[in-house]
């Protein structure tokens, strides 16, 4: 183990810890008996008042059950409470205990209600419910009706609750009837939008032309008539182009038609992107206000005479979408100026400036700001591939009034919704929705999309069950594995393949299941897992969360947050999809860059790292490289304006060790304020805080975690001084420091190879996050045996991170109910 | 909790599955009945303000009818007559326990410090709008500036709030595009789908052990509340949505953003003064900052976080900001007084029937000190509210404060002064005076006799 801290003074944690803890120990998980220490403390300093004799406050102690976290769970935390607060043992007690030996109660027993929670998280039931969450339920739509629900729309769907950064456990998932509501509303536009209503044309009417087509940047008319003429004179009507300063809008997108149909849409943009010598590229951004959505941004770095095209795809609905196109760059906006484009259209930079407009280029002609210049947009659209529509296909009737037919394609698409085959009195039951819309005279094919509907809202769509109500089983039947398996990797219903599979019960073949993962892997969708278990195991959600101080950040933007998660989500992919190790994770010599993030790192930018993210080497001074100097994690948790450096310790504990600290006692002395010396570091100020014992014996375990890290700042940019207020030179930080085990560390590189040196502990913890994102659970104990054989085959493997996945997907672990 | 009392120990195995959170809730809940909705308008408005304040600028010193306000508070002063500001008060389970204090500020539960699984309990407003939102289109309306749902189900699940105020607006008086027919009849494919869901739902449940289905009972929940919701949306299709004036309307459908802080806060308030006006809803809450996210005000020049401001480290500098913003957070609260005091109805103007809470969870935000909160309670008189004072829970028990020892000062707003003085005493007083039947809330002592006349 990584912190070799006391054996009874370990953190609450899951697996990691445990595993030595209880090595060897049988099958009934809670232990029965007190630690003698805790025994000897409460023989010491509770019994007296709270035994079979004397019952101080109606409480009595020496009847709980040893159990702890267990049984008489209240009365336990109570307990801990008390001695945590400081309030028991009372204050006028002559023999008090010392802090140091109150703390270690409360930290097991601490220690004891975790395990027991995570029993509890972890109980059988006969079926477990997991709600989908808002991606999967995208996703399942997408691949169910091959239609695109945008549940991030205002007044779509909510955030999904997390628990410790993982949003898809399913007993935190709660389901309240506004979730009920809502997906009644996201079937109803869903479905309508693959079955849109039939409206034949009326007799004598124009056949109907397909939507589509270009536009110049202005149409002729928008260009008042003097320069109109003038242009057209000079033969340069067409040549017309648009500016735009950084910070500026052009709002002419649209096509003369509106969009004939809800759907997805394919927009292109033509235009040059001018980036000065040392600056920043400009960068599109397309906007759509009405649904508060960004369709599409990029940096665009193209010569004035040589523009580019960049194409994207958007979903939108039926009629004239609000498109803003942004520069999204910062610079001098050169407001109101820059805003105000007069009616003098433009054509070049050659050809000047509008008097009123700051200068555009210097003397040898070069951008001075980064300039946009926009010449075309192009739609095509609604875009359906034959896949989409024979999905669509096999779910309506071909035949008008045909039961028949209504049964067969009902019980098509409830199959693959459920995920599972669907029994003849589920069937029965959409039937009667669609006999009884007949009945209210409803349209047949209305008739039908209401029995579709019940079946979109029905809790074996909206839920993934795992186990049986008739009968107790203790593992996953082939359809359970099959979406375990597809919303591990795609985070999506599984395809034909797996469902066949399922169908032919081959699933629980391990040669069968080391090809699926190898096949999923492959496929492009396995960036869905990469990307997405890395934000929730690293919590990568916190990004950005305290909006950086724009005063002490300037370039702060969101383009550079993007960036930043970007790097740790294609890092993580890189690690899977190469066949590296888990060593890469914690130091490693190269990253993934993109032309942004290598401009902030100030590392020297490759040959066309634009806006993707490519794999570069490090140099040795860049002091990057692993994880836990990427930009991203060092920000997540500054506050906006600092880093925080026991923020940044609780992150690793948590995020590496797998640990999590135990709770801050209640009744300390306020934390006192210390003004008193403005240029001292953050560092400083912390050390000079923890005077409080109770404080003091956790903060010595979590704060070097975070304090290896002090040449960072808040958005994670190297430093030498802490920028601090006050007049006088910055102080110099120190990033050195020692573990509780007495290691001791000069800076983040040296606490890297620190964590190197202790694989086995990363391992375990990696493991362990793995399996609470695949089993969306939190790990109990009865899974230690299970976890401990993944982490032995990883070790075999030499902790190759593919060879991980696929260890997991095979073990017992994975096929455990 | 200085009583121990061990029946409160004995629970079901199935609140114990519901993680800690739960472990310490009473059972109040069977000494509660419901009323019909009465004819007059009753309403309440609970208003949530994060990162505490700047206690040693803030805190009142007198208690009593002749107490002076002080700088942030000053523009309340023209409510003297509508309004209690309290001190001392606190929710005794969530003492020390960071940031949660803000899921917990109307229901008071228990938060598990460590990050365990949290089960909330439910919030005064909810109760309220059982007994009071009968009578309304919409029987609660949750709404957030910034931050999350102040509201909790009976089931201690988050009821979402409304963050886009075009949504809010269209909900409450948007008109619908269909046909009165086509929406009936969509409501009624909608009530047998729900009835078929349902019963899909319970086949299963009844199979399974009643200890164990804790997933599924909340999806036939939700199921059941939807069908009513359902039922009561068909009653409401023959009542056309309330007319806003075009002038009106245009105003309260403006696209605002927090860069324009202060407008933005206006148009809130003044969406909430319109549900109320039109008697849309009795009930709102509204979080108007969440603990962790909630931004600057640019236009009286701070960009900082209320967050990054309440960790101010004794920084006199960060301290004035604070307490900048906390000036600019009464301002607003005051405006929205200033709305409702403006619209009569009958003898009685709109603040004299609704009571509002404006509050935090927490007081001295540097060190996450969450006793003696900063509470203003305000308008309805004619609910039976006597006003005019500062009712202080501390001064009994110190004598005087004296905000030039910061230290002092700073542990009243960390620890309780007075045990007893609990927010949940406050929130059983906001119940009785809106006609909800309850003897206790949570873990109240009892209603705060001081404040009603």
């Amino acid at each position: 183990m990584f912190l070799r801290m006391p054996n009874r003074i370990l953190f609450s944690c899951l697996a990691t810890a445990l595993l030595a803890a209880f090595c060897g120990a049988g099958k009934a998980a809670p232990v029965a008996v007190l630690d003698p220490k805790v025994q000897a403390y409460f023989e010491e300093h509770c019994l007296k008042c709270h035994d079979a004799d004397v019952q101080k406050g109606d409480f009595r102690m020496d009847t709980l059950s040893p159990k702890v976290g267990f049984e008489n769970t209240p009365q336990w935390l109570e307990i801990m409470e008390r001695i945590n607060s400081g309030e028991m043992p009372p204050k006028k007690e002559k023999k008090r205990p010392e802090a140091a030996a109150s703390a270690q109660v409360v930290e097991w027993i601490a220690h004891r209600m975790k395990e027991g929670e995570s029993a509890r998280m972890a109980s059988r039931a006969k079926v477990n419910y997991n709600r989908l969450t808002r991606d999967e339920y995208v996703n399942t739509v997408r691949d169910l009706l091959g239609v695109e629900y945008d549940a991030k729309d205002p007044g779509a769907f909510l955030e999904d609750p997390e628990w410790h950064g993982f949003e898809r456990i399913g007993s935190v998932l709660t389901l309240s009837p506004s979730n009920i509501e809502k997906y009644l509303a996201a079937a109803e536009t869903v479905l309508n939008e693959a079955y849109p209503d039939i409206i034949p044309p009326a007799k004598n009417a124009k056949p109907v032309v397909p939507f589509g087509g270009s536009k110049p940047v202005l149409y002729e008319e928008q260009i008042s008539e003097r320069h109109r003429e003038r242009l057209r004179e000079m033969g340069l009507l067409n040549k017309v182009r648009y500016d735009m300063w950084p910070g500026d809008i052009f709002r002419y997108s649209l096509l003369k038609d509106p969009l004939p149909e809800a759907g997805v849409y394919e927009i292109s943009y033509t235009l040059s992107g001018l980036k000065p010598e040392k600056g920043r590229a400009p960068r599109i951004k397309v906007y759509e206000s009405k649904l508060d959505r960004v369709l599409f941004e990029q940096d665009i770095v193209a010569a004035e005479d040589k523009p580019i095209t960049v194409t994207f795809r958007a979903h939108l609905p039926k009629g004239r979408p609000n498109i803003e196109v942004y520069n999204d760059v910062p610079g001098p906006t050169n407001l109101p100026r820059s805003g105000r484009h007069g009616d003098t259209p433009f054509i070049s930079t050659k050809m000047g400036r509008i008097p009123w407009q700051m200068k555009l280029t210097d003397e040898q002609g070069k951008p001075r700001y980064p300039f946009l210049i926009m010449d075309s947009i192009s739609w095509r659209g609604p875009l359906l591939s034959d896949a989409e529509k024979k999905l669509r296909d096999d779910y309506m009737p071909k035949e008008e009034g045909n039961m028949e037919q209504v049964r067969t394609c009902l019980a098509t698409l409830a199959q693959r919704a459920f995920r599972r085959p669907v029994t003849d009195e589920e069937l029965d039951g959409y039937i009667s929705i669609v006999k009884a819309e007949l009945a209210a005279k409803e349209k047949f094919r209305d008739a039908v999309k209401a029995g579709m509907l019940s079946i979109l809202c029905s809790k074996s769509f909206v839920f993934m069950a795992e186990g049986d109500e008739n009968v107790s089983r203790q593992t996953l039947n082939d359809w359970e594995i099959a979406s375990r398996l597809s919303y591990l990797l795609w985070n999506t219903m599984p395809d034909a393949e797996l469902s066949a599979l399922a169908a032919q019960g081959k699933l629980r073949d391990t040669a069968e299941l080391t090809k699926q993962v190898a096949r999923m892997l492959a496929d492009v969708r396995s960036a869905r897992f990469t990307d997405s278990f890395a934000t929730q195991w690293l919590r990568l959600r916190k990004v950005g969360m305290f909006q950086p101080d724009k005063k002490l950040y300037p370039d702060y933007d969101k383009a550079l947050e993007a960036s930043m998660t970007g790097e740790t989500k294609a890092f993580f992919r890189e690690v899977l999809q190469s066949g590296l190790t888990l060593r890469e994770l914690l130091h490693s010599n190269w990253s993934m860059m993109n032309g942004l993030l290598a401009q902030f790192y100030g590392l020297p930018e490759a040959k066309g790292t634009g806006n993707e993210f490519q794999r570069v080497s490090l140099p040795a001074e860049s002091h990057r490289g692993g994880l836990l100097t990427q930009a991203s994690i060092l920000s997540l948790t500054s506050d906006g304006v600092r880093h925080r450096p026991v923020h940044r310790g609780v992150w690793v504990m948590e995020s590496i060790f797998g640990k999590s600290p135990p709770p801050p006692p209640a009744n300390v002395d306020p934390i006192a304020t210390n003004p008193a010396a403005p240029k001292a570091t953050l560092r400083e100020k912390l050390e000079a805080h923890i005077h409080d014992a109770n404080c003091a014996s956790c903060h010595a375990k979590i704060d070097p975690l975070g304090l290896a890290f002090e040449n960072y700042d808040a958005i994670g940019r190297w430093r030498t001084e802490e920028v601090t207020d006050g007049i006088g030179a910055n102080p110099k930080v120190k990033a050195s420091g020692k573990l509780p085990d007495g290691r001791e560390y000069q800076t983040a590189e040296d606490f890297k190879k620190l964590l190197l040196s202790d694989l086995d502990a990363f391992n375990a913890t990696f493991i362990e996050k793995l399996a609470t994102y695949g089993l969306r659970r939190s790990m109990s104990f009865d899974d230690r045996d299970d976890l401990k054989a993944i982490a032995a085959e990883s070790k075999a493997k030499d902790y190759r991170l593919r060879d991980i996945v696929e260890a997991f997907v095979c073990s017992h672990l994975f096929q455990k109910r | 909790m200085s009583n121990l009392n061990l029946n409160r120990w004995r629970m079901s195995r199935r609140q114990m599955l519901r993680g800690l959170g739960a472990s310490i809730s009473l059972p109040w809940l069977n000494s509660m009945g419901v009323l019909p909705a009465p004819s007059q308008p009753k309403r309440s408005v609970f208003l949530y303000i994060p990162n505490g304040v700047n206690t040693l600028t803030w805190q009142i010193e007198k208690a009593g009818a002749d107490y002076e306000f002080t700088k942030p508070l000053q523009s309340l002063d023209k409510h003297r007559a509508d309004i209690t500001p309290i001190s001392g008060l606190h929710h005794p389970m969530v003492i020390g326990k960071h940031h949660n204090c803000e899921k917990v500020w109307l229901t008071g539960a228990n938060v598990p410090g460590d990050g365990g699984a949290f089960r909330n309990t439910v919030s005064a407003d909810q109760l309220i709008a059982e007994v009071q939102g009968n009578a309304t289109r919409f029987s609660s309306l949750e709404m957030a500036i910034e931050g999350t749902s102040l509201a909790w189900s009976k089931d201690g699940i988050q009821i979402p709030a409304e963050r886009n105020t075009q949504q809010i607006f269209n909900q409450l008086f948007g008109v619908e595009k269909d046909s009165k027919e086509t929406i009936r009849r969509r409501l009624s494919r909608r009530g047998s789908i729900l009835d078929l869901v349902a019963d899909d739902a319970k086949r299963v449940n009844n199979k399974l052990g009643s200890e164990d289905r804790s997933k599924l009972d909340e999806y036939l929940t939700a199921v059941r509340q939807v069908e009513a919701r359902t039922r009561r949306a068909d009653e409401w299709l023959n009542v056309p949505k309330p007319a806003v004036p075009a002038t009106e309307a245009a105003r309260l459908q403006r696209k605002l953003s927090m860069s324009e802080a202060g407008e933005y806060y206006r148009l809130f308030y003044d969406l909430m003064v319109m549900a109320l006006r039109t008697d849309s809803t009795r009930v709102i809450t509204c979080g108007i900052g969440g603990e962790g996210n909630s931004s600057g005000i640019p236009e009286i020049g701070i960009l900082q976080t209320r967050h990054g401001l309440s960790h101010h480290n004794g920084d006199p500098e960060q301290l004035r900001r604070l307490t900048e913003t906390d000036t600019f957070l009464i301002g607003q609260l005051s405006y929205f007084l200033d709305q409702l005091k403006e619209h009569k109805e009958e003898n009685n103007t709109l603040l004299d029937t609704t009571q509002v809470l404006w509050g935090s969870g927490m007081a001295y935000g540097h060190s996450h000190g969450n006793a003696n909160l900063p509470t203003i309670l305000a308008g309805g008189k004619a609910l039976g509210y006597k006003h005019g004072t500062h009712v202080d829970f501390n001064l009994p028990k110190i004598g005087k404060y004296d905000v030039s020892n910061a230290t002092e000062h700073y542990k009243i707003c960390s620890r309780p002064v007075d045990s007893d003085a609990r927010v949940s005493n406050l929130l059983l007083t906001m119940l009785q005076r809106v006609d909800v039947k309850a003897d206790s809330f949570q873990d109240s002592v009892g209603p705060i006799s001081q404040i009603v006349a």
